[in-house]
């Protein structure tokens, strides 16, 4: 024992409150990584909002459709031109287009519509009334509604302010004519000026009127300089214009309104059952796809640009008329999941493509696991550890990284190899052979991960199984398999949801021309062997559409259903993985 | 050395269960073992003492062919069970496996329920005819491995589930309920408390009455305790081999003395 003195602490060599240069540097380092790290995960944050954004912003919209509901009214007028006893033929000979489109749905649209007591031409003449109102205020010829009432139908207005327009433009004319003298002039000048107090524009008549003193006084170019101030002539054109509008709003505007989708059902259904000529039905029908546009709000209809292609302000007064009463619903699109993809908006659907889809999965399912799971345990358990072992195991990691396109083009050798041998095109866009491509790309997967779950096995396990005298097959099946059971179901998961985004191979085996694929049949009675899509290449052919709505809406509303089944795949693999995992 | 109590010495039987002759074992090119001469009497415990790494553990698991699980390791010489060579091409591992059963270092149950460990063995040798016959032999296999009484009301619950000392005899439950004629033991108590340890020791006294045990040890006082014959290994080479009052009391080798007084090792 050294002599100790009692008393308070020794002095520090160094204070533990002062930072030392060296710390401090450490530290800084630190926290410099730190906020690296942070602003990345923010980058990928900000991306991946801006992704999911953009496609719940269109698509989740897109998967409600507009419908009309209409009293379907099976006319026999239109059904038998002839007259007499309607025929299955004679139902069956109708036009779909003219006859149940054009007639039998537009004629029904038209007495639903009236039924609510919506006065159509009263609508659209409004429209165009307003219009005309408007174009004849803006030019400062006030008293246009009074104007239009006092000649009483649109059409005549329109006639009467052509002539006034036309009497203005003969003065104009005049007053430009170099030959003409100021007789003349004052004389057009006055025509014009009583035609418009005729009209029922005393002011403006007024304001013509001292044209013609201009004339007398001044001379004709201060003349013709004065009338152009006043911009009548083409205000009165613009408003007989739009006055002449709603006489043209005939039935085959009314039906533009609507996409008889299920025209082909109904006459099909009528000539199978005579018994509903001359009754009626209460129908959905969906509404034109680019009208939906300004259903949604997207377009508002003021202008040009912001109006429905194909449609004017008289089919939006109409529309919105027809909310207001109910007849236009919103609804959930049930037919976007069983339809077929059609270039129609109002129509396609994504029905072949889940299907086409679900038999892929079901394939890979089969092939990549039976292969992949017994390619693994072959690799783990039982190959000897040589040079040509080694040599599978790069190659099967390789394989993984090897692009899809890659197998794509094996597919298609495989496709053209059965071509050439006399087999036709008959797996060309297949089911079957989608998901044989498919499966190749996700055996790799599926090998790497169920090695990984095997050499996860503690080797305790096997030592004690052969210990009791277990076979090495035994030992594999009884003991070392059960438990990486969730790790290879959850790489075969992930290899499947991979599987099922895969785009690039399918197109190259026919998956994309095939779009009139039809809903597939039960895959045990040749399913796998018809036509068949699948939901990526449906997504490439619906952002291929020419129309709009269908481009950024349904492609969007597709990769919606894709996203949930992948999630929903991933949600099986975790609850999977926590069910079976062996925490014991 | 008090707890050395050389109690009850004699040999259970002079009958040769196992002997090895010239048994050399190579890891790729490490000579671990070398040149190895063993009897091993049957109704016996055997027990194989010796510094790490001098081969003990790879000499045991040569006698049920557990090395063959190893790539690189290659046996050499001439290994009988009964006269019979066990590294002859005809042998198949597994029937060598019902015969010499094994208890290694860490105790391994399978995470399956305890009946189901007891019951693994026999199900795959085919022992027992029906589940009265299957439930017999995991009863009898428990009681011999002294766990019965305390898993008899949970032989559903994972063997897992149990203490490092229940697992162990679990382990040895599921050894013995093969019937194996030989019993090799890889260090079973180094993961065990002493209450545990004892427990085992006990155990394996018991199961000489009808197995050749055969056990590795790093214990001396252990291998004092349960065992009649005791084996030296130093390098892999067998040092000394004999009765193992004689090799506490009186080894002929200096290297054992040295061992066992604690100077090498």
């Amino acid at each position: 024992m050294t002599d100790m003195t009692a008393g308070g602490p020794a002095a520090p060599k160094s204070s533990l409150f002062v930072q030392s240069d060296n710390v401090r540097r450490r530290r800084q380092r630190g926290a410099a990584l730190r906020y690296l790290g942070m602003a990345a995960i923010t980058l990928v944050l900000f991306f991946l909002g801006v992704l999911l954004f953009s496609i719940f912003s269109r698509g989740l919209p897109a998967l409600f459709q507009y419908q009309a509901e209409i009293e379907l009214y099976y006319d026999p007028a239109i059904l038998n031109a002839d007259g007499g006893a309607v025929t299955a033929e004679e139902v069956n000979d109708v036009s779909l287009r003219s006859g149940f489109e054009q007639g039998l749905f537009t004629v029904s649209l038209r007495n639903t519509i009236e039924d609510a007591g919506i006065d159509i031409e009263g609508t659209v003449a409004g429209v165009w009334i307003d219009r005309a109102v408007g174009a004849l205020d803006a030019a400062g010829l006030s008293g246009g509604a009074e104007a239009i009432a006092a000649t009483g139908a649109p059409g005549d207005a329109a006639q009467v302010f052509g002539q006034t327009g036309n009497a203005l433009r003969t003065a104009r004319t005049v007053l430009a004519d170099e030959a003409a003298t100021t007789e003349d002039a004052v004389a057009a000048i006055t025509a014009a000026a009583e035609a418009l107090d005729a009209a029922g524009f005393a002011r403006a008549a007024d304001t013509v009127g001292v044209v013609a003193d201009i004339a007398t006084e001044e001379g004709l170019p201060e003349a013709a300089e004065a009338l152009a101030e006043s911009n009548y002539e083409q205000a009165l054109f613009d408003a007989a214009t739009a006055l002449r509008q709603p006489a043209q709003f005939d039935d085959g505007e009314l039906s533009a309104i609507i996409y008889a989708a299920n025209r082909r059902d109904v006459r099909d259904r009528v000539a199978a059952n005579l018994d509903l000529v001359g009754e009626t039905d209460r129908v959905g029908v969906p509404i034109a796809i680019s009208m939906t546009r300004y259903l949604s709000g997207e377009l508002t209809g003021e202008s040009q640009a912001q109006m429905p292609p194909g449609f004017n302000e008289s089919h939006l007064a109409l529309v919105d008329r027809m909310v207001e009463a109910g007849i236009i619903e919103r609804n959930f699109r049930w037919s976007f999941f069983t339809n077929v993809y059609s270039q129609s908006g109002e129509v396609a659907g994504i029905g072949p493509a889940l299907m086409g889809s679900a038999y892929m999965m079901l394939v890979v399912l089969v092939f990549s696991l039976i292969f992949g799971v017994a390619a693994s345990i072959y690799l783990e358990e039982f190959a000897p550890k040589n040079r040509f072992t080694d040599f599978i195991e790069i190659n099967i990691a390789n394989l993984a990284a090897v692009p899809s396109i890659v197998f794509g083009i094996l597919g298609a050798a495989i496709l053209f190899g059965l071509t050439s041998l006399g087999f036709g095109n008959s797996i060309r866009g297949t089911a079957l052979l989608g998901g044989i491509v498919l499966s190749l790309m996700t055996l790799p997967t599926i090998v790497i991960a169920t090695r990984a779950a095997l050499k996860a096995v503690p080797p305790s396990i096997r030592d004690a199984a052969l210990g009791v005298g277990a076979s090495k097959v035994q030992t594999a099946f009884h003991h070392t398999l059960p438990l990486a059971a969730p790790g290879i179901l959850t790489g075969t998961i992930i290899g499947i949801a991979q599987a099922l985004g895969e785009t690039a191979p399918l197109l190259l085996i026919g998956l994309s021309v095939s779009t009139g694929a039809d809903i597939l049949s039960s895959p045990f009675t040749g399913g796998l062997l018809e036509q068949a899509q699948s939901m990526p290449t449906v997504v490439y052919l619906f952002a291929q559409n020419e129309d709009a709505p269908v481009r950024e809406g349904l492609a969007q509303s597709a990769i919606i259903v894709m996203l949930l089944l992948l999630f929903a795949l991933n949600i099986l693999a975790i609850t999977l993985r926590r069910r079976f995992e062996r925490r014991w | 050395m008090n707890d050395m109590q050389l109690t009850e010495r004699t040999v259970g039987s002079t009958e040769i269960k196992i002997s090895a002759r010239g048994c050399q074992v190579y890891y790729g090119s490490t000579h671990a073992i070398k040149d190895v001469d063993v009897d091993i009497n049957d109704k016996t415990v055997t027990a194989f003492i010796g510094p790490s790494g001098c081969g003990k553990s790879t000499f045991l698991r040569c006698l049920n062919r557990m090395n063959d699980t190893i790539d690189v390791a290659r046996v050499e010489g001439d290994i009988r069970l009964d006269g019979e060579d066990i590294y002859d091409p005809k042998v198949d591992v597994v029937q060598l496996r019902a015969k010499v059963g094994m208890v290694f270092q860490k105790p391994n149950p399978f995470p399956k329920s305890i009946y189901d460990n007891v019951a693994y063995g026999p199900r795959i040798h085919g022992l027992a005819s029906n589940k009265a016959e299957l439930d017999g032999i995991v009863e009898s296999s428990l009681k011999r491995a002294a766990i019965w009484n305390e898993v008899k009301d949970r032989l559903d619950a994972p063997g897992t589930g149990l203490s490092g000392g229940q697992q162990q005899r679990l382990c040895i439950a599921r050894a013995v309920a093969t019937s194996p004629e030989v019993l090799l033991m890889d260090e079973p108590c180094s993961a065990l408390d002493p209450i545990a340890t004892a427990q085992v020791e006990e155990l394996i006294d018991e199961l000489r009455e009808n197995f050749s045990v055969v056990i590795v040890t790093h214990s001396m006082q252990q291998a004092a305790r349960v065992s009649q014959k005791t084996a030296f290994f130093h390098l892999g080479n067998l040092v000394e081999f004999g009765d193992t009052g004689q090799i506490f009391t009186n080894p002929k080798d200096p290297r054992t003395e040295s061992y066992i007084t604690g100077r090498i090792g």
